[in-house]
């Protein structure tokens, strides 16, 4: 019992980073309808800022909270209003295609100014141990499960009751009446990308307090897309709790069948999940009236 | 006067052939061209090519300084290979293709591994120095040489160090995490012939994917095991994370791990786990007496930055790199392959400035400074220390 305990919830923090990763592929995906395959790298980009304003800057807690989230936006909004909003109208295929493209122009740059080097990311809540019962968590993890909780809440509150939030609802769910009844669809893109980055952002400087500041942490965007096809791509809230799914299967796969499928494992569920659902466990089904 | 022609032409035919024949690939009157390969942008190793790059380019510029190998100057081709086998082969095609005469480093050991087939047709001469792969050398390849001792070597000794000192009565059981790839292979031959050498009872050992972070479930497993020696069998950032997730169910564990566990970001991320481990090596440390020669002409042909960057590796490299220019100078102005070659197998001693013992290799044995030493950190304070002299395992 005291290994099962402790293997969900060693998956339930890694869940937890997968999750907010996720959550953000699917704020944008829902109100744009675009596959960012950049989120690893605007995550990681984040993460190194926030390290340079603590480590370098030497910004107090309480004030990285902040710089990181309104920098995070920043990011967010400049990655949008540069390379993807001249894309407007182009193929979905092309726009992607243009995701990709920053992907690797940010893994570049990121290295180009910070080196290749990794550095610790300490906070001041990190370093300490909570037992509840036979379970044993580092302060840090204990803060990544909080974090995910604060970020899915808000994020279901921003989408049911903010105006920007509906606004963002109904631009993915119709533009052109959205359109006219004057939400201005470039800048919901704005704000989903925005928010987007800052949800993964704030992922980002966990994956750093976890592990480390890396040149790879962007491969956590790779490992956080099937959470986001898990639990629906234009579901947040869905895709938050498919990385929940993912890390916690892959921890218990690990731990009692063979650790070779602790990297395969939630990619075998999306399987058969998809096979049962394709839109995903929390997607919505599309539905055409003809 | 057309018959004349002819012969003169013909003359100038024989003397050309004569001439490709001759001159050796990569070696002009003014030059001899080296390749280095390493993996400059695979984004956890590339900070190791890096240190590997400065502790080559030191010893080209000091040999350069006193006039190059007999009047030729020494000019090092970088080529990156991102740390995958597939782009080592090309590299290396590329290398040979742009004129290169050795080789100084051939990426890590997949690298290794995945070239060996046209250096050895080639006989291209090659120090295997980056990441130890005892199959380059044995068996014997004419022009393919190694220093340094195997993981299996290293690992095997802190093993020993550790069941013979700090085991304070208690039986020592043995785990291992380790990478799925060649170097991971030889990380687990330390594993099993410790199993077998010392008798130890062990836990099953566990693999995992290149890049992974998260070792909350394959320490877990150690926990449950009852494992108290982990080999921890990670590159870089890995070490640390498996041993957060060991301090955190306040195990009590020696860690042995592999010479990247000196670097010191890896101190650094180590030192919040609290915990004393081991490594191995088979140069002087930087700072100590050994290293003097190297730092000093460091300082003098590196900038301040890249100073700052060097490592263990550089020292292997700068080794690897003297070994290599003191063979070719022995050849002469005749330099061929065949020569340098023939000059490395002689039984020679090569002095490498203090860094590690004079190296010789012999036609039967292809590989030198296999003796290892026993190096103890302590993550709190970041310091390290020798615990054992260099000994052969």
């Amino acid at each position: 019992m005291d290994l099962f305990l402790n293997l969900v919830a060693s998956g339930l923090v890694i869940g937890s980073v997968y999750g907010l990763i996720g959550m953000s592929f699917a704020i944008i995906f829902r109100t744009t309808g675009v596959l960012n395959f950049a989120q690893g790298e605007v995550m990681m980009l984040v993460a190194y800022t926030a390290w340079t304003l603590t480590h370098t800057l030497l910004f107090p807690f309480w004030l990285l909270v902040p710089s990181t989230i309104v920098l995070a936006a920043l990011i967010g909004m400049a990655v949008e209003r540069l390379f993807i909003r001249p894309m407007t109208g182009q193929p979905i295929f092309a726009i992607v295609m243009v995701t990709i493209g920053i992907a690797i122009t940010l893994r570049s740059l990121t290295t180009l100014v910070w080196g290749h080097e990794f550095e610790g990311f300490s906070v001041p809540f990190s370093g300490g141990v909570v037992e509840i019962g036979p379970v044993f968590l580092l302060t840090e993890q204990l803060a990544v499960l909080i974090l995910f909780a604060a970020v899915s809440l808000m994020t279901w509150a921003f989408f049911r009751f903010s105006r920007v939030g509906m606004a963002m609802r109904a631009t993915s769910q119709d533009e052109t009446a959205a359109l006219l009844m004057g939400v201005d669809s470039r800048r919901m893109s704005s704000f989903a990308w925005a928010i987007s980055a800052i949800v993964s952002g704030l992922a980002g400087v966990m994956v750093s307090v976890l592990f480390a500041r890396a040149p790879d942490m962007w491969h956590f965007g790779l490992k956080s897309f099937p959470a986001a096809i898990l639990g629906g791509l234009d579901s947040p809230i869905g895709a938050g709790f498919g990385g929940l799914i993912i890390g916690v299967i892959g921890e218990l796969s690990a731990g009692y069948v063979w650790n070779g499928l602790k990297e395969i494992s939630g990619l075998i569920l999306i399987i058969v999940i998809l096979m049962v659902r394709p839109y995903g466990l929390f997607g919505e089904k599309e539905l055409e009236r003809v | 006067m057309k018959m004349l022609f002819r012969k003169a032409l013909l003359a100038a035919g024989v003397s050309l052939l004569a001439t490709g024949a001759m001159a050796e690939q990569g070696v002009t009157d003014t030059e001899v061209v080296f390749g280095n390969i390493v993996p400059l942008t695979h984004p956890v190793t590339a900070s190791l090519a890096y240190q590997v790059i400065y502790g080559n380019t030191v010893a080209a510029a000091e040999w350069n300084e006193k006039g190059g190998i007999n009047g030729r100057k020494i000019v090092i081709k970088d080529e990156d290979d991102a740390y995958v086998p597939a782009n080592t082969v090309q590299a290396l095609q590329k290398l040979i293709d742009e004129g290169v005469f050795a080789m100084l480093t051939t990426g890590a050991g997949a690298g290794v591994a995945a070239t060996l087939p046209i250096l050895e047709e080639q006989a291209i001469p090659t120090m295997v120095n980056f990441s130890p792969y005892e199959p380059a050398v044995n068996p014997v390849k004419p022009s393919i040489f190694m220093i340094g001792a195997s993981y299996e070597d290293l690992l095997f000794g802190e093993i020993k160090y550790i069941i013979e000192n700090k085991m304070d009565g208690k039986t020592p059981k043995i785990g291992v995490i380790r990478q799925d790839d060649d170097f991971g292979k030889q990380v687990e031959a330390a594993f099993s012939r410790s199993i077998k050498d010392f008798d130890l009872d062990y836990a099953d050992p566990l693999t995992f994917k290149r890049g992974q972070k998260d070792f909350g479930a394959e320490i877990l497993k150690m926990r449950a095991a009852g494992v108290n020696i982990l080999i921890a069998g990670g590159v870089t950032s890995e070490i640390p994370a498996m041993a957060k997730e060991a301090a955190k169910f306040k195990m009590d564990l020696q860690i042995a791990t592999v010479p990247t566990g000196q670097l010191t970001p890896i101190v650094k991320l180590m030192q919040p786990t609290g915990f004393t481990y081991f490594s191995g090596d088979y140069v002087s440390p930087l700072g100590s007496k050994g290293a003097e020669h190297f730092e000093a002409m460091a300082k003098k042909h590196l900038t301040e930055e890249e100073f700052k960057g060097l490592s263990r590796y550089s020292l292997t490299a700068y080794a690897a790199s003297l070994i290599m220019f003191k063979a070719a100078e022995a050849c002469g102005k005749d330099l061929t392959r065949a020569c340098i070659s023939e000059k490395l197998a002689s039984g020679e001693k090569f002095e490498t400035n203090g860094i590690t013992q004079p190296i010789s290799f012999s036609s039967d044995k292809h590989i030198a400074a296999t003796e290892t030493l026993v190096v103890e950190i302590d993550s709190k304070t970041g310091a390290s220390k020798a615990v054992t002299e260099l000994m052969d395992f």
